[in-house]
């Protein structure tokens, strides 16, 4: 029931009036199910059925019979006047079913099947189109019928452009006519030069919108859809995004407790009688768009053993095609020395390879000692970030930001600043001439929600790092003007502020502090940075210790790529479930991880459960297979924590920590575990 | 603050059974779906147990098909509607061994076009609501196998607009509604990575109106049913948290009939079974105390769906 007023308390309906309709809406139903029944396809009995169906059109069933019975009749009909003539009055009939309800899925389906038979005139339909959508503008089967119609007609998309101007032009805030207008444009574009003239020719239409209709979001929403199709095309970008090691890079690989730049996570291959001296060295690729496949040839001057062997594994949270692709490089310890090692690259379709080559130095010597065991106990989390006047003062504080300086940073592949494509000169034009005009609206009302975010939409693509501060600021801006959706300002504030810091040497630099007289490698911190989300990790391809507490993150997505990581602190975040966790299970040599003081156990909702591959997405690895009885309440702790081979793990603060079972089912899908918030397992 | 309904609201769709006006006869070819509606309500209000199981599953049984689709009530023809919402019922009350899930399965994959999409029954309406309804069907009967996933989830992606949202069939206007079918759809089927979740989440945290609620679409009224739609589309993408929930638990509660029970579209309109379960589901979503939580893409209790996936009660 829309729209229709609630009766006033003690107030009864008229009954008589409504069982009178009653019982003839009922006998007229219980007569079209019983000819229905019975195969009875005589015209008295079709002209009941649409009594019934002029009353409620929503009888799908009694549309069933009606088209039985239609077809009945056809059939037996040679003379196709008389065949037009059964088909108008069914026509006819949608027609009033239509003005009972113009929503109704029945009528509309009816017309089209009515329709297909090709013995009736289009004209009449877009006769009907113009008086439907002129009654009501936004009725979307209309349009889905008028889609159905100009095909069946063959009209152009070119030619169907001018209605869309049309409906645009009698009111900037019809939704539906915009959207329309997007899939015909798909159509039109065909070349670069095209587009160029189309994309001109929209931003003028839209510009007269936002003068005309400021608070609507119709024109805006179409203004999203032309900035995205500005900004595509130049994209020509190589498909790898980054990679794990970085191409030119020297990768040092030994069995003790090195300095940075490495101390590789090793890994043992497992069902290896070399077990002892074997070890994998991750290779990661990171593309710019999820692929499905990867082709990666693999040599090695001199050469390596075991190099025919790797294969690629798609790195995602949620499903197969992914962005990050790992494969294990065997090494052999015993074979100390220096190897150069090529890559090449090449994902289906595109197929365009990508060459990378590193250098490879594998320490000699003590490959047959297995590596030194490290105290749990030894390990230390980075701990409050100390302030720069406190850090000055207090030089005996274990935490000191690295000096890094060239040459180091070079080699732990941080990398030189990222750079911004050009655009080409049509696009800065029009993407200029936006900002301008957003400016100038904004003169008008400053704090208006539409052109603050699009300007900071447009700025962003513009992509020039003048505009950097200035995006940010907006971002602020809108999140006081349009609380509600604070969040979402947040998040684009966010994802905007990792760029800016991981996009450039200096800024990876200030994040970087080495941890003294607890372990030699270096955190890379990232606390305290109000993230919502933690984006841009290919650049960050190689961390081993990464610190996000103190941000707003709800879930750790992406992490994944990270494959170097083996101590990750996400402790005072916003993490809500288990699964939330779920892409650490990826990391195969994560050991220490702080989740405390999240939101775990906080939540009767799970935000992640289908951002995880489990039974309920039909992905189910086999240990929580489908229907497997033997589960106890916490089927998520097993799907996510189960197979990781976490030493230390710190959940205090959680709502969860407290539960007996909740700490039970955590060292139940944790063997290797040593301590449980600093408590020895 | 207004406070909700519960005991009014149990009341209210027990007493829907009973009912005999006009209204009801308008709705006696959805009986099914309405029963599914009512029940889940009941449900996530802790009130199934006064529910006869027995007596609804034979009737449920009653409204199958020799071809394995169930129609709307007795003597109504098959349609892939109600033969989920049978599918939903028997699930709630732990019955789904009481039917033949592969013959329930042939009905389905027997209504999967070549280009993927399904019709909605033997006439051949298309609709990216039947292929939310078939994949939920099949995944809750574990019998995903016997169609073909791949092609199915193309058709999705081919309904996919420039706003993120998805409509009806390819080049259709994005609706909340569809947007429900077509990310439900994609998560049942793990294809999630289709959905572009920042885009979508802007487009639907923009539903919700100054007042609160959600609308449907760009520029429309606010109505509770989206407050379903909307939210747990928003939760299966994890984006929920950009719009103010407090705003829209107040839109809701304010739909109620806090005399006679039930919720309406809007406020002061005439509550109705459908509306009241998503302004139930709704809540529950919201994590309103005191209901159980719902499952945002099979849209059936959390517990239900636990049992039918892990063997577990909780």
């Amino acid at each position: 029931m829309h729209g229709r007023k609630r009766l006033p308390v003690g107030h009864t309906p008229d009954r008589s009036k409504d069982q009178a309709k009653r019982e003839k809406l009922k006998q007229l139903l219980s007569d079209t199910l019983r000819d229905h029944h019975e195969k009875c396809y005589t015209k008295e009995a079709l002209k009941k059925n649409a009594q019934l169906l002029e009353l409620n059109p929503e009888f799908y069933t009694g549309w069933n019979y009606r088209k039985l019975a239609v077809r009945h009749l056809i059939d037996a009909e040679t003379d196709e006047a008389a065949r037009k003539n059964l088909l108008d009055e069914e026509l006819l009939l949608v027609e009033r079913a239509l003005q009972v309800n113009v929503k109704s899925y029945g009528a509309w389906y009816h017309r089209k099947w009515v329709i297909e038979y090709g013995l009736s005139p289009l004209d009449h339909e877009f006769m009907l189109l113009r008086r439907l959508l002129k009654a009501d503008a936004r009725n979307f089967h209309g349009w889905n019928y008028r889609r159905f119609a100009i095909e069946k007609k063959g009209v152009t998309a070119e030619e169907e452009l001018d209605y869309s101007t049309e409906k645009i032009n009698e009111n900037f805030s019809n939704y539906s006519a915009w959207h329309y207008r997007s899939t015909l444009l798909s159509r039109v574009i065909r070349d670069k030069k095209s587009k160029e003239e189309i994309l001109d020719e929209e931003y003028k239409l839209v510009n007269q919108a936002y003068f005309t209709e400021p608070d609507d979001q119709s024109a805006w929403f179409y203004n999203t859809w032309l900035l995205g199709e500005t900004k595509a095309d130049s994209d020509a970008e190589p498909q790898v995004a980054e990679t794990w090691p970085e191409n030119g890079s020297s990768i040092s690989v030994n069995n003790q407790d090195g300095a940075f730049p490495l101390t590789i996570s090793y890994k043992t291959i497992v069902n290896s009688e070399q077990s002892f001296t074997s070890r994998t060295l991750p290779l990661v690729i990171t593309f710019k768009e999820m692929v499905s496949s990867v082709v990666a040839m693999v040599r090695s001057q001199p050469g390596m053993e075991n190099l025919g062997e790797i294969t690629w594994r798609p790195l995602s949270a949620v499903s197969v095609p992914s962005k990050t692709w790992v494969a294990d490089l065997p090494i052999q310890l015993s074979c100390g020395g220096e190897y150069t090692v090529f890559l090449e690259v090449s994902s289906p379709p595109a197929d365009q390879v990508t060459s990378v080559s590193f250098k490879l130095i594998i320490a000699s010597g003590d490959s047959a000692h297995p590596r030194k065991e490290m105290d749990p106990k030894a390990f230390s989390w980075p701990g409050k970030l100390p302030s720069e006047g406190e850090l000055e003062a207090d030089t005996a504080s274990k935490l000191v930001r690295l000096n890094m300086d060239e040459s180091t940073a070079e080699a732990g592949c941080i990398k030189q600043d990222s750079t911004v494509l050009p655009r080409e000169n049509w696009q800065e034009k029009l993407l200029e001439a936006q900002i301008e005009i957003l400016r100038d609206l904004l003169e008008l009302e400053r704090n208006s929600k539409w052109p603050l975010l699009t300007l900071a939409r447009v700025l962003a693509v513009h992509g020039s790092s003048s505009f950097t501060e200035e995006v940010l600021e907006l971002y602020k801006l809108l999140s006081d003007v349009d609380p509600d959706h604070g969040d979402y300002y947040k998040a684009q504030h966010s994802c905007l502020y990792i760029d800016k810091i991981t996009r450039s040497r200096d800024g990876l630099k200030k994040l970087w502090w080495d941890c003294q007289g607890s372990l030699s490698s270096g955190w890379l911190r990232c606390n305290e940075l109000g993230l919502h989300e933690f984006k841009f990790v290919e650049r960050l391809l190689w961390v081993q210790r990464l610190d996000l507490s103190h941000n707003q993150l709800r879930t750790l997505n992406g992490l994944e790529a990270l494959q170097l990581l083996e101590a990750l602190d996400v402790s005072h975040n916003k993490l809500p479930s288990v699964t939330s966790l779920a892409s650490l299970r990826l990391i195969s040599g994560l050991q220490y991880l702080s989740i405390s003081h999240n939101e775990l156990g906080s939540h009767p909702v799970d935000f992640s459960r289908y951002s995880f591959p489990s039974a309920l997405t039909n992905q189910a690895p086999d240990h929580h297979g489908k229907g497997s009885g033997n589960i106890d309440g916490n089927w998520d702790i097993q799907a996510v924590f189960g197979g990781m081979d976490l030493k230390v793990l710190e959940i205090a603060g959680n709502t969860a920590a407290s539960n007996e079972k909740f700490r039970k089912s955590i060292l139940k899908a944790l063997p290797s575990l040593k301590l449980l918030d600093g408590e020895e397992v | 603050m207004t406070t909700f309904q519960l005991e009014k609201h149990v009341n209210y769709v027990k007493s829907l059974d009973k009912k005999s006006d006009f209204d009801s006869v308008v709705m006696e070819h959805l009986r099914m779906s309405g029963a599914y509606w009512g029940l889940t309500a009941l449900d996530l209000m802790h009130s199934l147990n006064d529910m006869d199981g027995e007596e609804i599953a034979a009737w449920i049984l009653k409204c199958q098909h020799d071809c394995g689709g169930f129609g709307g009530n007795i003597g109504h023809d098959p349609h892939i509607l109600y033969t989920l919402s049978a599918v939903q019922i028997l699930a709630l009350f732990d019955k789904l061994s009481v039917v033949d899930a592969d013959k329930i399965a042939k009905y389905i994959s027997g209504l999967q076009r070549e280009d993927g999409s399904f019709a909605g029954d033997e006439w051949g309406e298309i609709d990216t609501r039947f292929t939310y309804t078939a994949v939920s069907c099949l995944s809750l009967l574990k019998r995903l196998d016997s169609i073909n996933v791949e092609k199915a989830t193309d058709f999705l992606v081919r309904c996919r607009n420039f706003d993120g949202g998805f409509g009806c069939t390819p080049g259709a206007e994005s609706h909340a509604g569809q947007i429900f079918c077509c990310v439900g759809a994609l998560a049942i089927l793990g294809a999630l990575h289709h959905v572009d979740r920042d885009l979508l989440g802007w487009w639907l945290c923009e539903r919700q109106v100054k007042a609160g609620g959600l609308n449907g679409r760009p520029e429309k009224l606010p109505d509770v049913c989206y407050s379903w739609w909307v939210l747990s589309s928003l939760i299966i993408i994890d984006r929920a948290h950009w719009i103010s929930k407090e705003k829209l638990r107040d839109f809701i509660l304010n739909c109620q009939d806090q005399d006679r029970g039930g919720i309406s579209d809007a406020p002061d309109d005439a509550v109705d079974v459908f509306h009241t379960f998503f302004g139930v589901g709704g809540l529950s979503l919201l994590e309103y105390p005191g209901l159980k939580s719902i499952d945002p893409a099979y849209a059936l209790p959390v517990d239900v769906i636990d049992r039918v996936f892990y063997g577990q009660k909780s």
